[in-house]
C-alpha cells in the first residue's frame, strides 16, 4: 500500500515541477489571501479590544488554524478531488476499478499538491509563534494537534460528498466551490453569528466548531463534548462519504 | 445597434440557462454578507462607539450587502473570454464579422450582470428612493461611467491573453484586488486619513465609492472627484487598451495556442 502511494506521491512531484509557474502562482496567492484576513484582523480589532473575550491575538490564531487546515487539506486531497470528478464525468474510472485496490482510497489520495507544502509550512512557523506566546500545556498542545487533523478530515469528507455527487449531477462543477465557501465564512469566532445559524454549523454541519476548537483550546475555554461531537461527526460523514462512493460505483456506466 | 442587441441577449438567456451556477453565485454572496455583517456588528458592540469613522451601524450593514451585489455586478468574464477567443484561434472569426468587438464584448457584459443589475438597482431604490431629478440623473451618470469603465479594465486583463501563457491567476489577483482596494471587506473610510488616496483606484470607484452613493453617505465634493477619477481611469484605459489591442493583433497568429 505505502508503495503504491510512494509511486503516487512522485508522479504528483514530478507534474508540479513541470508546471513551475503555476506552483509558484499557487504559493503567492495562497498567502496573498491569508495576509488579507490578517489586515482585516487589524482594521476590526483597531476598533475594538476585544469581541465576545477575544483579542486580536485569539483572531490570528483563527484564521491561521483555518489557513493551515485548508492548506494541509489542499496538500493532502485537493488535485485528487479535482481529478477524481473529471474521471467520473469522462468515465474514465474503469482503470482504477480493475486494479487489485481499494478504489474510494486510490483516489483520495492519487495525487499531492507539493506548492501547497509551502504555504502549510508558512502557517505552521507562524502558529508556533502564536503557541508560543500562548504558552499551552502538554496536553492542551496534544488536543491541539489533534483538532486540526479533525478539522482537514472534516473538509475531505464534505468535498468527498460534494464530487461523489457527480455520479448522479454533470452540473454539479459549480457546487463543488461551496464546501470552501462554507469553510472561508467559518473562519470567524462563532459567537458573532445569531443563535440558530450557531446551533446549524456547530452542531448539525459543525465547520465553525472545526475552526474554533483549536483555538478554544488554547484559550482553555473548551468542553469534551464539543470534541468528541466533532469526532463523532468526522467519521459519521467518512462512512456518509464511502457508502455513497459505492452506490455511486453501483451507478456508474463507464460512459461520458 | 440591433446585432449587439442580440450579444446581450444571448449571453442574458445563457446566464439564466445556467440556473445552478446562479444561485450557487447568489449564495456564496449571502454567506459573504452574512459573515462580514455579523462580523461588524459584533465590533459595534464591543466598540462602545455609536459610528465608525462616521459610519453608523445601521448604514455599515446596508454598506456591506450592497458592496457584495456589486462584486456580481462586476465580474471578470471579459477577461476569460477574450482570453478564450485569442487561445483558441477563434478570434479570427469574430475579426471577419462586420462588428466590433470589444462593442460586442460590452454588451455581452451587460447581459450577463443584468439579474444583478436589477437586483442593484432594487435595493439602491428602497435604500435610497429618489426624489430630486437631478440627483437621480447625475448618480444614473456616475454608475455608468464607472460600470464602462470596470468594462474597459476587465477587457484590458484579457488582451494581456496576447502574451500570457496562463490566464486564470486574474481570477485571484481580481478577488484580491476587490476585497482589499474596492472595500468588499470594510469601507476603505475606515482607514487612517493617509490611505484616502486609495478611494480613486478604479476597485474602490466601482465597490466602495457606488455603494457609497447609494447608502446616500457621499459629498458633492466626492461625487465630482469620483467621476472626474472614473473619466481619468477611462481615458487612460482606452490608450492602454489601443496600444494593447495594436500590438497583440502583430503578435497573433490565430492558430491557437
Amino acid at each position: 500500500m505505502f508503495r503504491i502511494y510512494k509511486t503516487l506521491i512522485a508522479q504528483s512531484l514530478e507534474e508540479n515541477m513541470t508546471y513551475r509557474t503555476t506552483t509558484v502562482l499557487t504559493i503567492i496567492f495562497g498567502i496573498a489571501f491569508y495576509a488579507i484576513s490578517i489586515v482585516a484582523g487589524g482594521v476590526y480589532f483597531s476598533f475594538a479590544k476585544t469581541i465576545y473575550g477575544w483579542q486580536f491575538i485569539d483572531y490570528l490564531n483563527l484564521i491561521t488554524t483555518a489557513n493551515l487546515i485548508s492548506y494541509m487539506y489542499q496538500l493532502f486531497f485537493v488535485v485528487s478531488h479535482e481529478e477524481l470528478t473529471e474521471t467520473i464525468l469522462q468515465g474514465n474510472l474503469d482503470y482504477s476499478l480493475l486494479r487489485p485496490i481499494n478504489s474510494y482510497w486510490f483516489h483520495a489520495f492519487y495525487r499531492l499538491d507539493f506548492p501547497s507544502t509551502i504555504t502549510v509550512l508558512l502557517t505552521v512557523l507562524v502558529e508556533s509563534m502564536i503557541l508560543w506566546s500562548r504558552q499551552p500545556t502538554i496536553q492542551q498542545l496534544i488536543l491541539y494537534i489533534l483538532s486540526v487533523l479533525l478539522g482537514v478530515l472534516f473538509v475531505f469528507d464534505i468535498n468527498q460528498i460534494f464530487v461523489t455527487a457527480t455520479f448522479w449531477f454533470d452540473g454539479l462543477t459549480s457546487l463543488t466551490g461551496i464546501p470552501e465557501d462554507i469553510m472561508n465564512a467559518s473562519a470567524r469566532p462563532s459567537k458573532i453569528y445569531p443563535s440558530l445559524v450557531r446551533m446549524i454549523f456547530l452542531w448539525f454541519v459543525p465547520s465553525l466548531a472545526v475552526t474554533n476548537l483549536p483555538v478554544e483550546i488554547i484559550q482553555r475555554n473548551y468542553s469534551w463534548g464539543s470534541f468528541l461531537w466533532v469526532v463523532a461527526i468526522d467519521l459519521l460523514l467518512l462512512r456518509l462519504s464511502y457508502i455513497e462512493w459505492q452506490h455511486g460505483l453501483r451507478h456508474y456506466v463507464s460512459a461520458d | 445597434m440591433m446585432k449587439y442587441f442580440f450579444s446581450f441577449q444571448n449571453s442574458l438567456f445563457t446566464l439564466l440557462s445556467y440556473r445552478t451556477n446562479f444561485w450557487v453565485r447568489i449564495f456564496t454572496t449571502l454567506l459573504s454578507i452574512g459573515m462580514s455583517v455579523f462580523m461588524w456588528q459584533a465590533i459595534y458592540k464591543f466598540s462602545g462607539q455609536e459610528t465608525v469613522a462616521g459610519i453608523g451601524q445601521a448604514n455599515m450593514s446596508l454598506y456591506l450587502v450592497i458592496v457584495n451585489i456589486l462584486t456580481l455586478v462586476f465580474s471578470t468574464e471579459p477577461i476569460f473570454r477574450l482570453s478564450a477567443l485569442i487561445r483558441s484561434g477563434n478570434l479570427s472569426v469574430m475579426l471577419l464579422r462586420p462588428v466590433n468587438i470589444l462593442m460586442q464584448g460590452f454588451f455581452e457584459y451587460l447581459g450577463r450582470s443584468f439579474p444583478y443589475l436589477l437586483i442593484y438597482m432594487g435595493v439602491f431604490w428602497v435604500v435610497k428612493p429618489i426624489s430630486n431629478l437631478l440627483v437621480g440623473l447625475g448618480s444614473l451618470g456616475l454608475f455608468l461611467t464607472i460600470y464602462v469603465m470596470f468594462y474597459m479594465l476587465v477587457t484590458l486583463m484579457g488582451l494581456s491573453s496576447f502574451w500570457l501563457i496562463q490566464i486564470w491567476p486574474m481570477q485571484p489577483v481580481f478577488n484580491a484586488c476587490f476585497f482589499l482596494l474596492g472595500g468588499q471587506l470594510f469601507p476603505l473610510q475606515v482607514l487612517p486619513k493617509n490611505f484616502r488616496w486609495l478611494l480613486y483606484n478604479p476597485f474602490s470607484l466601482a465597490g466602495n465609492q457606488l455603494t457609497m452613493l447609494s447608502i446616500g453617505d457621499m459629498s458633492e465634493e466626492e461625487f465630482f472627484r469620483s467621476f472626474l477619477w472614473a473619466l481619468i481611469w477611462i481615458l487612460l484605459l482606452g490608450v492602454l487598451i489601443h496600444l494593447f489591442w495594436k500590438r497583440g493583433n502583430l503578435r497573433y497568429e490565430g492558430v491557437g495556442m
